[in-house]
């Protein structure tokens, strides 16, 4: 059996007598090709005429799109017996429009990769806004890309990924955007960014249109801080072990959905707070076919602005990987009931940790382990992970905070340096870095720049085992 | 009832008849699926079809969603989504 590969340079698909019969050229060109074909003899099976149909489709496909095809043949005929689209080692995710999200997957990346577009006349580099091996993302792709045919590669310093077939066309920018599909299997770990299409007001139930709709780039950039916040930075909760590449992204922006309760996925919340409606969250998404386990509500309120979070409520009837809390049997759930998710404006300051703060709350759970903020004393919480109270403030900070899973976790002893509050009853667990202030607690109050700020230990190793539990199910 | 969502990496189509499709979201991470058929002239002409919109969504760079037994690499459904 011989194989033929390259590009589809010819077809012509004719009838001799009865018999309909395509000839297919294949090669690097025009003028170095093979001829071979596909007949579809008389009193053929209904599956072979099918197949052969399919296969005579993938071929037209190619042609039209430019991709390398690798043909079956026997050695001694130049009739086709199968045909195969192999794969490249990067795959663009979605159309290639421009001002829209673009992304390419592959493994290995380099850091330092650019993505390549060349067409006929023109060789057009876009330094991307996110990079991870596996995973290339520009938020909005420039119009500097020519429309039309292009290829497009990834490029680093000694290294050069395949060049792909790609369209580029200059709009309109998707609805819905699948950014990275996650792992291939039912119901990959997944993370939404919606661009918020109503805001419910502090009292009274009223909706209003949210701004955000009018503001489709402001909308991309906050996705890009989002995921370079939660993928890049000091903390690697969301990528250690290289689990971001089982985890599904996508991105919803509608901006023809009226303002109406349905569509208010944020309720201002007094003083100058927005909160998700997190009852809406599944239905809304449903719309879309996207089951999210944590949804980030972007919006563009100018008045509550302040990014707040609620837990994730784990669906108890579903699978679930036990633990133990200082001898209390506890569940990580697989699935959730209810997605965790954040409220976060899109004119957020971008120095600062606040995506990776708000999923620290949302992909937490109101039942089996509550991630608080640390910059508050006091705990409300029926079972906060990080935060515990002594009775009074001037009681000693007991040396072990928590066992968890049989191992146990020391207290922080100088609340990462800032100092305990007088009065304050809280306490918290070792931090990873005792340097600077917990991800959880002030990170503004760091000595330097708040996106080296890192969690506790003791939450490090609760959330890295939750998030195995849910990513691995 | 499983789903595997992501992009078609790679497709061969055999004159078995079969095709096999390897979906996932980069190159090196897919499941393989497949698609036959030997019944009657509509459930050919259906895998003829699975086959069809496989290969256009290959070449179109659009995600799919292939359903099929939990136990089973069969493809017996596709979706497309709006984008």
């Amino acid at each position: 059996m011989a194989t033929t590969s390259g590009l589809v340079q010819r077809l012509w698909w004719f009838s001799i007598g009865q018999a309909p019969l395509a000839c297919v050229w294949v090669g690097a060109s025009p003028s170095s090709a093979e001829l071979f074909f596909l007949q579809i003899p008389t009193g053929a099976s209904a599956a072979d005429v099918a197949f052969k149909r399919a296969m005579l489709d993938v071929l037209v496909e190619a042609q039209m799109t430019g991709y390398r095809v690798e043909v079956g043949h026997r050695d001694d005929s130049a009739e086709v017996t199968s045909v195969t689209v192999p794969s490249f080692d990067i795959c663009p995710v979605g159309m290639a429009i421009h001002d829209d999200f673009y992304a390419i997957s592959g493994a290995g990346i380099p850091a330092d990769a650019e993505i390549v577009f060349e067409s006929a006349s023109l060789v057009v580099t876009v330094v991307p806004d996110l990079v991870r091996p596996h995973l290339v993302l520009v938020d909005r792709l420039p119009a500097a890309v020519p429309t039309g045919r292009s290829s497009v590669r990834l490029e680093a310093a000694g290294w050069s990924s395949d060049a792909v077939p790609v369209e580029v066309s200059s709009g309109p920018a998707t609805t819905v955007r699948t950014l990275y599909s996650g792992a291939p299997k039912t119901r990959p770990y997944a993370v939404a960014f919606v661009a918020n299409p109503a805001i419910e007001a502090e009292t009274g139930g009223g909706v209003s249109a949210d701004p955000v709709l009018t503001d489709r780039a402001g909308f991309h950039d906050a996705v890009r801080y989002s995921l370079v916040n939660l993928l890049t930075q000091t903390e690697d909760l969301l990528r250690q072990n290289g689990i971001d590449r089982h985890i599904r992204l996508v991105s919803v922006f509608n901006a023809t959905l009226p303002a109406q309760t349905a569509n208010a996925l944020a309720h201002e919340w007094p003083p100058n707070l927005m909160e998700t409606r997190r009852d809406r969250l599944n239905p809304f998404l449903g719309r879309f076919n996207i089951q999210a386990d944590y949804v980030s509500v972007l919006h563009a309120s100018t008045t509550h602005t302040r990014a707040t979070a609620w837990f994730t409520t784990d669906d108890a009837t579903q699978a679930g990987t036990a633990f133990t809390y200082d001898g209390a049997n506890r569940i990580h759930g697989h699935f959730p009931q209810v997605p965790g998710s954040s409220a976060i404006p899109i004119s957020v300051d971008q120095t600062g940790l606040t995506a990776l703060h708000e999923f620290g709350h949302a992909g937490s759970d109101f039942n089996n382990g509550q991630v608080v903020d640390l910059y508050v004393d006091g705990v409300v919480a029926a079972f906060p992970v990080n935060k515990k109270d002594r009775a009074q403030s001037t009681d000693p900070i007991p040396a072990q905070f928590a066992n968890y899973n049989g191992t146990g976790y020391a207290s922080d002893q100088n609340r990462d340096g800032i100092g305990y509050d007088p009065g304050a009853t809280s306490y918290h667990p070792e931090l990873v870095d005792p340097t600077r202030p917990n991800l959880m607690d002030n990170y503004w109050a760091a000595f330097d720049d708040p996106l080296r700020c890192r969690l506790d230990r003791l939450t490090k190793a609760w959330y890295s085992d939750r998030l195995r539990a849910k990513i691995f199910r | 009832m499983a789903t595997t969502t992501g992009l078609v990496q790679q497709l061969a189509v055999f004159s078995g008849p079969t095709a096999c499709a390897w979906i996932g979201p980069s190159p090196t991470n897919t499941e393989l699926l497949v698609v036959t058929s030997t019944g009657s002239a509509t459930d050919v002409a259906f895998a003829g079809g699975l086959v069809d919109m496989l290969s256009s969504a290959m070449m179109h760079r659009r995600e799919v969603v292939a359903f099929h037994g939990d136990s089973s690499s069969q493809i017996t459904s596709l979706r497309i989504d709006p984008a």
